[in-house]
């Protein structure tokens, strides 16, 4: 709890120093939007990467509240049975989220570097752990898995076509080629990881709301059974805390950030086709503010809801 | 709507139960049908986030704005207590509206 908390932090503080940074040539402008594409990426995918790692433990957590409701014994088989995703199933979506971290973090190594052999490199990796990804999806893709590998497979291709611009430190042309190599496998994949993302978050929103009424019925009970004045004080506490929960779970919503990301990834497609006109420097650089703004709302969201839990 | 649409509109509807759950005696027939029904929802609701759909289908396409216009009856009731026997009416369509959902797509696997 303490690294996320760090991390989270990390990523604020980026966020504001990305989003304050100016600069007075064109190629600053480029380059700063594409650390503010990076940063507000690896804000909305670190907020995912919190919801798919708690699924199992959400559906866990339901199951055992069922069982005290109706009162009924519990089972480890069929706890079990609850999880939605097993742990190889569970490890494929959290390594894509790192490659897609990693999409980010290697266009503005791209935009930035003075060293175009690293870059390539890094690519090459990118595509290479893109495919083992796709091929543990072809290996076993379980049921929730076949959406998922359709997306995959298209994007572990698209690096190759950088290469020789990057040899020859064509820097520019790399990053256009890469963008545009890439537009359609990587807004698929940001959807197909958006869409899983929406239904962890849907799965862990049920929770907290029928926990509600399992805390008003606690809080009810204790009434009917003429319960002293502490007894009743602890039971209202303990439903403010859930309702406080609930709404702040609400307020972190992950679809709104990757439908900015897909918003901010059209953008940068949008910039790579065009005949890079100061208008058109001009509507990329406010579409990655847009994000960025989207970003922090999600990281301040996020971080009251952690704060709430802890 | 797409699937990932449906869990989500489900999921509103999750919510809406509950809230109108947690404002009715909890020993009242009426709680406990509700209690029930919200439990076949849920569960409906997890069969559909394992099934992988195919969502170009034309009967796909025919149900699910089916469960949309089901959800817009549902939300003249859901919020109004005196209203209940109506909302468990409406509650009873939508579960008949998505095994239709599940049924076809455990068609559509054999």
């Amino acid at each position: 709890m303490a690294r996320f908390k760090s991390g989270m932090l990390s990523l604020i503080c980026a966020l504001v120093l990305v989003s304050g940074f100016s600069g007075c040539a064109s190629t600053r402008t480029y380059k700063t939007s594409i650390l503010k594409f990076q940063t507000a990426s690896a804000v909305v995918i670190d907020n995912s990467r919190s919801y798919l790692s708690e699924v199992n433990k959400t559906a866990r957590d339901a199951y055992i509240e069922d069982c005290v409701r109706n009162r009924e014994s519990i089972r480890l088989d069929k706890l079990y049975d609850a999880q939605p995703l097993s742990s190889e199933a569970l490890s494929l979506r959290l390594a894509t989220l790192d490659d897609l971290t990693r999409y980010g973090e290697l266009l503005y190594d791209l935009a930035s570097s003075n060293a175009p052999e690293e870059v390539q490199a890094g690519f090459q990796e990118l595509g290479a752990s893109l495919k083992k990804i796709n091929d543990d999806v072809i290996k076993d893709p379980g049921e929730s898995g076949k959406g998922f590998g359709q997306c995959i497979g298209p994007v572990s291709e698209i690096f190759g076509v950088i290469a020789k611009d990057l040899m020859e430190r064509k820097i520019q042309a790399a990053l256009d080629k890469a963008v545009e190599a890439g537009k359609g496998p990587v807004l698929q994949l940001i959807v197909a990881m958006r869409d899983d993302v929406v239904v962890a978050y849907a799965q862990k929103q049920d929770f907290y709301s029928q926990r509600r009424v399992l805390l008003v019925d606690q809080y009810n009970e204790a009434l009917k059974k003429n319960e002293g004045e502490s007894v009743l004080k602890a039971k209202a506490e303990n439903l403010k805390a859930g309702l406080t929960l609930y709404e702040a779970l609400l307020s972190a919503d992950p679809r709104e950030g990757f439908d900015a990301m897909i918003r901010a990834h059209e953008a940068l497609v949008k910039y790579a086709q065009s005949s890079k006109q100061p208008e058109d420097l001009a509507a990329f650089a406010e579409a990655m503010d847009d994000f960025v703004s989207s970003a922090k709302i999600i990281a301040g969201a996020v971080s009251e809801l952690k704060k709430i839990k802890t | 709507m797409t699937k990932v649409a449906v869990i989500e509109l489900l999921g509103k509807i999750l919510s809406n139960i509950d809230e109108l759950r947690g404002s009715l005696d909890s020993n009242s027939a009426e709680r406990k049908a509700l209690d029930d029904l919200r439990d076949k929802i849920s569960k409906r609701r997890e069969t559909l986030t394992i099934i992988f759909f195919q969502e170009n289908t034309s009967v796909y396409k025919k149900i699910t704005p089916e469960i949309s216009k089901i959800n817009g009856t549902l939300q003249g009731s859901i919020h109004e207590i005196e209203k209940t026997a109506e909302t468990l009416k409406t509650l009873a369509q939508l579960m008949t509206a998505v095994d239709e959902l599940i049924k076809i797509t455990a068609e559509a696997l054999v």
